[in-house]
């Protein structure tokens, strides 16, 4: 052997790879050595001179690897995983040299007629040339070590691709099946689980072709993590009748990328759904949604193909069956509801043919039918998939699909008998609304004549007799998603939150005549068998009913919040909200909860028609009863109860509110002070009889004060407010309308000008600020969204308790806290650390943001106050002693190396983070 | 055999039980549920067990370390949903037990247990893989709607239980009793607050990067438990490798219940046990061994056009 032997010592240090992590062994100098005819790699200790730590023989077999300048690592025969860090590079490089000679000298001797190893030279890595199932072994030693090696990775790669090693391997399948070698079998699904990590665009798309996925998915099934168990992938995906043309698809290309597509699925959400780690699931995402956007967009700009898709509605009989089996529902839906799908098929289909008056159903008939049915679902899919796309690609799917009569299509799903079918024309119709509400409500009005209100009205009449619960809620959700102004809106998440805001939109047209003509003929239907319903079905309710009535509930809650003056106009005239009374006496507690919800809707809106309403009927005697009912019980419906109180009793601090909420109060103690005296040990209860004995006793010396002609003291709290009543007074004698709201508009100005105690003014203006903040967030919100406002009325409830609180920390202080909490904000675990940011919309941290910039602007004093100690505290929160909550303390050395070896750190278990 | 025997039986294999059955298991659980407290009473001695994620496999490992429902009294803080492979199955085994022996388990809501959250995280997807609709999710989201906020163990020097934390707008107790919580968990607010925020070594309240809720300080915790008479929170909503951690001089625990956590974090999860003298003890266990999980998968589509 003649080498040049590295002589000269270099500074390193050695690791050892101990339980998942890199173990210190001590730093000395590095120099080779050959002794007879073995060469070493040895390391003296620099403090012992004595003292080797490490002495190694260079072995053939070692895959030795290289990575940046100044490390070397590999794993030993005994399996001990080693690492040289030198101080410098050209040490590290002489090193490597030796190891590369000595690796030549004895691979030439041994295996001079390997070309392979010439091919890719000495020191690099390979592939063994043609994989048999005795040198499966080295295959996945050679990929393992690939994976985690990009120095190796890539001529890796190049070789599987350029060599065909898949279509290699594949074959080695049967070998080893027909030899019931499970050891094979399982040596070959590591080396399949392998180079499927290499997470490489074009062996993962080769996987997916004809030749190529059985074998591989076969390969797959058996798992040796699951030694016992053996998936049936083959079966599945060679089953080509999954795959379903209504109409052919005569691209090839296109057919291939469908099934393309079904596979990466596949094999993402059942064949690997453990084995994936980040990159490759993202990989195969990304890989998926290429593929749906080029067959989307081929479908939906083929003319020919659109036009034939949509003209399986088209002929004679189908828009016959459309009508008919809408008559016929009730009677299909029967005999279907328990069936499974196909039983449905054939007993809808046959009574398709009895209406159209064939004896028995024809084969054409049922074709059809089933294929309609297909067609729905197509298009159910196709839509789906499209949230995918970009909004101006679906903007021109939808307007093309509406062009061709979607909206029939989706009358026919939603009437006919197979409730999968109805439940995939609500999902159509959520698609669209969630897309643009704009297209469907202008459907709605374009359409002449008999149909004008076709969608609505179909989906009223499903509301009202459909079976399915699931669908009805569905139907519900879509009904009131259409009827919101507010929907489609960059900010209509707000939706959700009933409480937040409410806004209306007043210029825009269409949504008006949308409005106006569901309030003008649909509403009735809608809400019939609430107006019409008298306590003897409130007594003989069924569990079922109570689920219909429940959604009416919230529907009428969203339109009192939505729809201001149309629905209040409609819920008093038609004595609607009476009868939302009678469900207090339901036996099924969550009605009674939504009869409840509906009247803390109404003192919501701050409206006054809807308290003189509430008064007048004494509606409130209903939630002072159930109160009283509920005694000492605490549950949910006394929690509701408890929280109409609060809000009521929580107006006396808000301006807006405090005018009209005053008549309620009036109107409530005056009239339930003995019940409401027993309930007194509640807090609600007891600030509201506070409120009311504070108004009477003021009201009283005011009283006085005038008798005697003396003035009113000075700023009386309540002075004011007493002339404002007898304004109010006068107000509620007189029915005007209009005065009403000129009344409205002033109070804001009218209560906060009250000066009496200090202190009591300040805790006003606090909430003063709180409530014009809120305010003003809508409004800003309105201009974002590019909407005047006309009434604007805020419905705080709990968020009043929160407001209350200054707390709200100070601008400094979150920059201050930013630092500091990076590291903590992996806290939910590895996984979290996006969820942290992403579990709640951009949109919420935008308002929460917002939120606390506004909150920032309240009371100087108190904000100096608060970020003096604010600093305090976030100096104090950065010393150390945190973070072993989320199992990153441990890390922090291995992060000083990682830092150090760059693309090593795979190998030091950091990489999830 | 009731049929909720049955479906418990079928739930324990890991089997999904009939539509029409998880309807009427929702309703009645509805029924239980409406007459909780916002924050439920529960007697000691009591288990306590932090996320579950629809790692089902390993809440079935929970129950074989902490005793089988009803012989063990369980208090679970929430995220049942969401991540894992096998939502479905956990959170409507836990619904199972809780209309079979409502007085021995009782389910307080985490921040998962949301319709937002669940059409984002995996629920929604996992419900209509499963059934082929988005009904069975409704059914669960409306349940979720019901569940309490929160829960008391032990009389004075109690233990306060709660998804999340502390919020700014709740001092006492008694002010977690006014809220309506039959609704969407809000984007502010107490009810958002206690399922979304988080302990930190901070002095006060500071803003959480999660976007929701706050980050609460050893003084927070310090004052909520004095002017509570409490001993100690447990709570869950964070991971932690360890199973469990005490903070502020053990005023505040987490408790997490998802060993492994994704199938990948490679934690361990703990279980608390409070005696009726509210002594504290913490159970740690593994992941489920990979052999008892069968294939994990989710299902595929039966057919497909696109």
């Amino acid at each position: 052997m003649s080498f040049e032997v590295p002589a000269i010592p270099r500074r390193v240090k050695v690791y050892e790879l101990l339980q998942e992590s890199w173990h210190d062994r001590g730093t000395g100098f590095c120099v080779g050595d050959v002794i007879s005819d073995d060469a070493y790699i040895l390391v003296k200790s620099e403090e012992d001179s004595d003292k080797y730590l490490l002495e190694t023989k260079i072995y053939r077999d070692v895959q030795y690897q290289k990575q940046q300048d100044t490390l070397i690592v590999w794993t030993e025969p005994d399996e001990t995983d080693l690492a040289l860090s030198f101080q410098e590079s050209d040490g590290c490089s002489a090193t490597w040299e030796f190891i590369t000679e000595v690796q030549k000298y004895l691979g030439i001797e041994d295996i001079a007629s390997d070309d392979m190893n010439d091919t890719f030279g000495a020191g690099s890595f390979s592939l063994p040339g043609e994989p048999t199932l005795s040198n499966l072994a080295d295959i996945e030693r050679a990929l393992a070590i690939a994976s985690h090696s990009q120095y190796v990775r890539e001529p890796i790669i190049r070789e599987l691709i350029e060599f065909d090693y898949l279509g290699k391997l594949v074959p080695l399948l049967t070998v080893a099946e027909d030899l019931e070698s499970i050891s094979d079998l399982h040596a070959l699904c590591r080396i399949m689980k392998l180079i499927i990590l290499m997470n490489d665009n074009t062996i993962m798309e080769q996987i997916v072709l004809e030749e190529y996925i059985v074998g591989v998915v076969g390969i797959l099934e058996y798992d040796p993590e699951f030694p016992s168990l053996k998936a049936n992938h083959r079966d599945y995906i060679s089953d080509e009748s999954r795959f379903k043309q209504v109409i052919p698809i005569a691209d090839e290309d296109v057919r291939n990328k469908i099934k393309y597509t079904f596979r990466l699925q596949y094999l993402k959400d059942v064949v690997l759904a453990r084995l994936l780690d980040d990159p490759t699931f993202s990989m195969l995402s990304s890989m998926i949604y290429f593929h749906q956007v080029a067959i989307l967009n081929h479908l939906q700009h083929n003319e020919d193909f659109t036009t034939a898709l949509f003209k399986i509605f088209e002929d004679g009989s189908s828009s016959l069956n459309t009508k008919n089996s809408a008559a016929n529902e009730n009677s299909t839906t029967k005999a279907t509801e328990s069936g499974d799908e196909n039983n449905a098929l054939t007993t809808s289909a046959s009574s398709h043919g009895d209406i159209l008056g064939n004896a028995a159903s024809t084969t054409g008939e049922e074709s059809s039918i089933s294929q309609k049915r297909d067609a729905i679902r197509f298009i159910h899919q196709f839509c789906l998939t499209a949230k995918n796309l970009q909004a101006n690609q679906r903007a021109y799917l939808y307007t093309n699909f509406i062009k061709k009569r979607l909206f029939d299509v989706i009358v026919f799903a939603l009437r006919d008998s197979v409730p999968n079918i109805r439940s995939a024309g609500t999902e159509l119709i959520l698609a669209i609304i969630d897309h643009d509400p704009s297209l469907v409500r202008n459907v709605e009005l374009n359409s002449d004549g008999q149909n004008s209100t076709a969608i609505v009205d179909t989906l009223i009449d499903i509301l009202l007799s459909e079976p399915d619960f699931g669908i009805t809620s569905q139907v519900a959700e879509a009904l009131q998603i259409l009827l919101d102004p507010t929907s489609g809106q960059p900010y209509d998440v707000f939706r959700k939150t009933s409480d937040i805001l409410v806004r209306q939109r007043a210029d825009d047209p269409e949504t008006e005549m949308f409005l106006d003509s569901f309030y003008g003929s649909s509403v009735g239907k809608l809400f019939n068998k609430l107006t019409l319903l008298s306590d003897e079905d409130v007594n003989s309710m069924s569990s079922g009913g109570a689920s219909f009535y429940n959604c009416l509930c919230d529907l009428v809650c969203a339109f009192i919040r939505l729809h201001g003056y149309r629905s209040r106009t409609f819920f008093i005239e038609s004595n609607l909200l009476l009868n939302v009374g009678k469900l207090f006496q339901s036996s099924h507690k969550s009605l009674k909860l939504a009869a409840l919800r509906c009247f803390r809707q109404c003192l919501g809106t701050n409206d006054e028609f809807y308290y003189r309403y509430l008064i007048k009927s004494k509606l409130f005697s209903l939630v002072v009863d159930l109160l009283e009912e509920l005694g000492n019980k605490n549950n949910l419906l006394s929690s509701a109860c408890l929280e109409f109180f609060e809000f009521v009793q929580s107006a006396n601090q808000k301006p807006e509110y405090q005018r009209n909420m005053k008549s309620v109060v009036l109107h409530v103690v005056s009239l339930y002070r003995e019940k409401l005296e027993s309930l007194k040990y509640l807090e609600p209860i007891s600030s509201l009889i506070a409120w009311y004995d504070q108004y009477e006793s003021d009201s009283q010396l005011m009283a006085e004060s005038l008798t005697d002609g003396k003035l009113a003291p000075n700023g009386g709290r309540w002075s004011n407010a007493r002339e404002l009543e007898t304004e109010e007074d006068d107000y509620f004698n007189t029915s005007d309308d209009e005065t009403g709201a000129d009344v409205l508009l002033d109070e804001g100005e009218l209560v906060p000008d009250v000066t009496s105690s200090a202190k009591r003014k300040r805790d006003d203006e606090e909430f003063a600020n709180k409530d014009s903040n809120v305010t003003s967030e809508a409004k800003a919100l309105d201009v974002l969204t590019g909407s005047s406002r006309q009434k604007t009325a805020f419905d705080s409830g709990l968020s009043q308790v929160s407001s209350s609180q200054p707390l709200s920390p100070s601008k400094d202080e979150q920059n201050d806290l930013q630092p500091v909490t990076t590291p903590e904000s992996v806290s939910e675990g590895i996984p979290e650390k996006s969820a942290l940011t992403s579990e709640i919309s951009p949109l919420a941290v935008l308002v929460d943001k917002r939120r606390r910039q506004d909150e920032k602007g309240e009371d100087d004093d108190e904000l100096v106050k608060l970020s003096l100690k604010r600093k305090k505290g976030s100096q104090t929160a950065k010393t150390p002693g945190k973070g072993s909550i989320n199992g990153t303390s441990g890390s922090n050395k291995k992060n000083i190396f990682a830092k150090a070896t760059g693309k090593f750190n795979f190998k030091f278990g950091t990489s999830k983070d | 055999m009731s049929d909720l025997d049955k479906a418990i039986g079928l739930l324990k294999d890991c089997q999904i039980i009939p539509e029409d059955q998880v309807r009427d298991l929702c309703a009645r659980a509805q029924e239980l549920l409406i007459e909780e407290r916002n924050v439920q009473v529960v007697d000691a001695p009591v288990t306590i067990c932090g996320d579950i994620h629809g790692q089902f496999h390993d809440l079935i490992t929970l129950f074989e370390h902490g005793g089988q429902c009803p012989d063990t009294n369980y208090l679970f803080l929430g995220d049942f949903v969401d991540r894992g492979f096998y939502s479905l199955e956990s959170f409507l085994l836990l619904l199972c037990l809780k209309v079979r022996y409502p007085d021995r388990i009782t389910l307080i809501r985490g921040n998962h247990e949301s319709r937002q959250i669940t059409t984002v995280y995996g629920f929604y997807d996992e419900c209509i893989r499963k059934y082929g609709s988005a009904n069975v999710w409704r059914y669960c989201c409306d349940v979720f709607d019901y569940l309490a906020l929160g829960a008391l163990v032990g009389g004075p020097g109690g233990v306060f239980c709660v998804h999340g934390g502390l919020s700014p707008a709740v001092k006492s107790l008694d002010q977690i009793r006014l809220i309506d919580r039959k609704q969407e968990v809000p984007h502010e607010g107490a009810m958002c607050d206690l399922l979304w925020s988080d302990p930190d070594d901070i002095d006060g309240w500071g803003v959480s990067p999660r976007g929701a809720g706050y980050l609460f300080g050893a003084d927070k915790v310090k004052e909520f438990n004095h002017n509570n008479d409490l001993s100690l929170i447990a709570r869950a909503h964070q991971l932690v490798m360890e199973g469990y951690k005490e903070m502020f001089d053990g005023e505040i625990v987490t408790v997490w219940s998802a060993p492994n956590y994704c199938y990948r974090c490679g934690n361990v999860a703990a279980i608390l046990t409070i005696d009726d003298k509210l002594t504290r003890t913490y159970e740690v266990f593994e992941a489920a061994p990979q052999e008892s999980k069968g294939m994990p998968a989710k299902k595929p589509a039966a057919d497909y056009f696109l």
